[in-house]
């Protein structure tokens, strides 16, 4: 068995660094383009259409978060409910580092039910679902900063 | 109709003063209404970090509030009033000269330590609960250090931390004499709050980053720079980020370092700015 082109290791190498920067990270993709390549890698539950996501923070001047939120999640496809964040603010899912979850994916959540928290300033805010269902999906990752009006969860009515 | 307080919980040891605040306002109590503890066993801190203080040493009080038309995006202006108030309050209370508090970015009382370096003298932590898009309630604690001496503050907090019993050159803390004051700064400001006007001048005013190189522990990492001041508006710390000169604005985050610079153009740093 032939080895593989050099390049071609080094391309695999770099692919499995990338994926292990987009897991660690709250980004939906990352695009990297060296000489004639260019290379994306983009989260399942980022679908199209993704925004070009800057690593960088953004700029002062227009209300901008810290850093880059993650692209606003493409509707659900299967008509799920969104619950949706009513401020910009870094995301956790548990009440403290270490604790439960406040939801699950496959558990339900009852309308009124904290789902998760938003800090902003040092203001805790407690999330709330505005339905009953089951949670389908879990649209944003702890630790991440969240802009306003963008889909935390997705809820199966009930 | 609006009462600063309504209801005051006296406790000489309890878990955490916003717990029972959190508590009476889940059970319809209405605002204003504060709880006051000798002694936390289990203050609450960011990201679950506690607050710790000998018994009687510091003035620890939970403020619950209803808030009726304030947008969630400007609750953090509770906080700042809370804080606001506690700075005017104890600059009085404890006889410091005016502007020896200030405020580190976004709520936390701070003093000029040596070298530069800011000295913390009170905290602020607030929860809130949404209900869509309007904010229900909301829970703000403050925790100032009253009647440390030096050799009562904790190892890990030396250099970092003072008292108002330090500040004022050995001063008794008087802490319901403190709690008095600051009730009574805090109630027009809340009235104001809830009529849709907020201190941005004064808040902005006093934020004692505000031309020095600061690092911000934010989501996505540590940022540095010179702080240009603040946003009133979305509460953001406004930076210009070393790396690449280019301006920033923070919304979420925690400034772990601050410190004077030397500015082109200006002798002696900007002390006292």
């Amino acid at each position: 068995m032939s080895e593989p082109a050099p390049e071609l290791v080094r391309l695999i190498a770099l692919v499995d660094r990338l994926e292990g920067l987009l897991d660690a990270s709250s980004l939906a993709e990352i695009e990297i383009e060296a000489g004639g390549t260019t290379l994306t890698l983009r989260r399942p539950s980022a679908l199209a259409p993704a925004a070009p996501a800057p690593v960088a923070v953004a700029p002062a001047g227009a209300a901008a978060p810290s850093r880059a939120p993650t692209p606003p999640a493409a509707p659900a496809p299967t008509g799920f409910h969104a619950v949706t964040a009513p401020l910009t603010g870094v995301y956790y899912g548990a009440p403290s580092p270490g604790a439960a979850p406040y939801v699950t994916v496959g558990g339900h959540v009852s309308a009124g039910q904290v789902i998760g928290l938003i800090e902003a300033m040092k203001l805790f805010n407690e999330i709330k679902s505005d339905v009953s269902g089951t949670v389908r999906r879990i649209a944003v990752e702890n630790g991440a900063l969240v802009k306003g009006k963008q889909t935390l969860i997705e809820v199966e009515p009930s | 109709m609006t009462r600063v307080p309504a209801r005051v919980e006296r406790l000489a040891s309890v878990d955490s003063t916003q717990r029972v605040v959190r508590e009476l306002l889940d059970a319809g109590e209405p605002e204003v209404v504060l709880a006051v503890a000798d002694h936390q066993t289990a203050g609450r801190g960011r990201h679950g970090r506690t607050w710790v203080a000998p018994p009687g040493s510091a003035l620890l009080v939970s403020a619950g509030f209803r808030p009726d038309g304030l947008a969630p995006r400007h609750g953090w202006r509770l906080g700042a009033i809370v804080a606001l108030a506690m700075l005017d309050a104890a600059e009085e209370v404890a006889g410091l000269r005016d502007g020896t508090l200030a405020l580190k970015w976004p709520n936390d009382l701070v003093a000029d330590g040596p070298d530069g370096r800011l000295l913390k003298v009170a905290g602020v932590l607030g929860e809130s609960i949404l209900d869509g898009d309007r904010l229900s309630a909301a829970v703000v604690g403050i925790g100032v250090n009253g009647s440390w001496r030096e050799a009562e503050i904790p190892a890990d907090l030396a250099g970092s931390v003072t008292s108002l019993h330090l500040l004022s050159g050995g001063r008794p803390f008087e802490r319901d004499a403190l709690l008095e004051a600051w009730l009574a700064r805090l109630e027009p400001r809340y009235l104001a709050l809830r009529s849709g006007r907020f201190d941005a001048g004064g808040w902005s005013a006093r934020q004692r980053t505000t031309g020095r190189r600061v690092e911000v522990a934010t989501a996505s990492g540590t940022v540095a720079g010179i702080a240009r001041g603040v946003d009133p508006e979305s509460g953001d710390l406004l930076l210009i980020d070393e790396t690449d000169g280019a301006a920033r604005a923070i919304g979420s985050g925690e400034v772990v370092r601050c410190r004077l610079v030397e500015l082109p153009g200006r002798r002696g740093g900007v002390a006292g700015a």
